[in-house]
């Protein structure tokens, strides 16, 4: 196969000009991605002084939400969520009141109930530079970047298809350095390349829901975004009527919600994080996060995870 | 104007860069209300060929003769395409697989 000189030069063109002006922010992201590959790892490392067995403190969630109460104010309707560190005798706690629109979070130590002194935000922060979530409109930004991704791969199979068997293996290092950097961009582009479509179709899907969702709403669904976002991301929880809300006076406690939690998903899950929102109100619900038990002890989450505003739980179950 | 200036024509940038996304997007959106699938079905398909069409057309446009043309590419599946969207209310959806579940 082979194109034509026409479609060599522009496809070249294209390759060349959508690499120039794309290639920086594609490199933060992969650059930061390498160390959000490590962030669970990351997050215990920054904090030692933190560090304790978690055997030595209680693993109660209705001690731990009292423990962080005591710091923070969790106002009506307010959303919070509570996340113990995976291997150390402290929790996290978040709350966010939607009323002011202002948010508090405080790491307590389970052992003495007392409030840690700020600890380190390197892992979250190198985490957020991978999509870009300090910068306005970021993620959708790294989902345009993810497209131009795919731009580079289809353009660059279609110039170098006519070499793509002659050239596979081919890296001359004894040539000029013009040579050799073509050969090595040519072989690590070829080799690569399942990689990166993989990156590039994950970065477009992700980076681009805050853009298709609306946009889809918009056209096919009345607006309805709320359907849409659970089309994308799966169904949402299946809450009840209202009526029973109501009737209900008293909150159960966190303990016997996550257990509840535990039986309506069966399997060997370890309960990681505890989400709640309209704290308080006859709507209030909590959301349990968990991943699949695993047979090593390498912790998964850290204890300054957050939910985002696209992200989605690995399981989710409702309790009232 | 010579063949390389028509290659390089801006109005050619512009359509790949504006024209493409919309073009992309207009299908997406008409394959998830045409498609006789359950709805959370024809989402899925509607919502993933936005990006490859995208891409496509991102590719493809570019070998248009001029920016006319690749203009005139664009419109000729989007104006069809945002004609249905408009003309076809979301009334009669069909239901999704989880509501047609026993």
């Amino acid at each position: 196969v082979k194109p034509s000189a026409r479609t060599f030069r522009i496809q070249w063109d294209v390759h060349a000009w959508v690499g120039v002006v794309l290639s920086f922010g594609l490199f933060i992201i992969f650059y930061f991605g390498t160390f959000t590959l490590f962030r669970a790892e990351l997050s215990v490392w920054q904090s030692p002084q933190f560090d304790a067995p978690r055997s030595a403190c209680s693993e109660s969630w209705e001690s731990r939400f009292e423990a962080v109460a005591r710091h923070i104010e969790f106002p009506t309707g307010a959303r919070f969520l509570l996340a113990p560190a995976p291997n150390a005798c402290r929790v996290r706690g978040w709350v966010y009141d939607a009323a002011r629109g202002s948010d508090a979070d405080v790491v307590v130590d389970m052992r003495t109930s007392e409030r840690l002194s700020e600890q380190s935000r390197l892992a979250s922060e190198l985490y957020d530079m991978h999509f870009f979530y300090r910068v306005p409109h970021g993620l959708e930004l790294s989902g345009v970047l993810a497209l131009g991704l795919f731009v580079l791969l289809v353009t660059g199979f279609v110039i170098h298809i006519k070499n793509l068997w002659r050239q596979r293996w081919q890296f001359r290092p004894t040539l000029r350095w013009r040579f050799a950097a073509s050969d090595a961009h040519k072989i690590l582009g070829v080799f690569g390349a399942p990689l990166a479509i993989t990156f590039a179709w994950s970065g477009c899907i992700l980076g681009l829901a805050p853009l298709l969702i609306p946009a889809m709403a918009g056209a096919v669904y009345d607006g309805n975004e709320a359907k849409v976002s659970s089309l994308y991301y799966g169904p949402e929880l299946e809450r009840e009527a209202d009526e029973p809300y109501a009737a209900r006076q008293a909150r159960l406690p966190f303990d016997v919600l996550v257990e509840k939690a535990r039986l309506a998903s069966p399997g060997p899950h370890a309960v990681e994080v505890v989400e709640g929102d309209e704290l308080g109100t006859k709507a209030a619900y909590v959301r349990v996060w968990t991943r699949t038990a695993r047979s090593s002890s390498t912790p998964q989450r850290d204890a300054s995870w957050r939910p985002r505003r696209t992200s989605r739980p690995p399981h989710h179950v409702l309790t009232e | 104007v010579s063949r390389t200036r028509r290659d390089h024509d801006v109005a050619k940038t512009w359509a790949a860069l504006v024209a493409a996304p919309v073009t992309a997007y207009l299908i997406g959106a008409t394959l998830s209300r045409l498609l006789p699938l359950q709805e959370d079905a024809a989402f899925a398909w509607g919502v993933h060929v936005i990006a490859p069409i995208w891409v496509c057309l991102v590719v493809l446009l570019p070998l248009a003769r001029d920016g006319r043309r690749a203009w005139a590419y664009c419109l000729l599946i989007a104006l069809p395409a945002a004609a249905f969207l408009a003309l076809h209310d979301a009334d009669g959806r069909r239901p999704t697989s989880m509501e047609t579940a026993p």
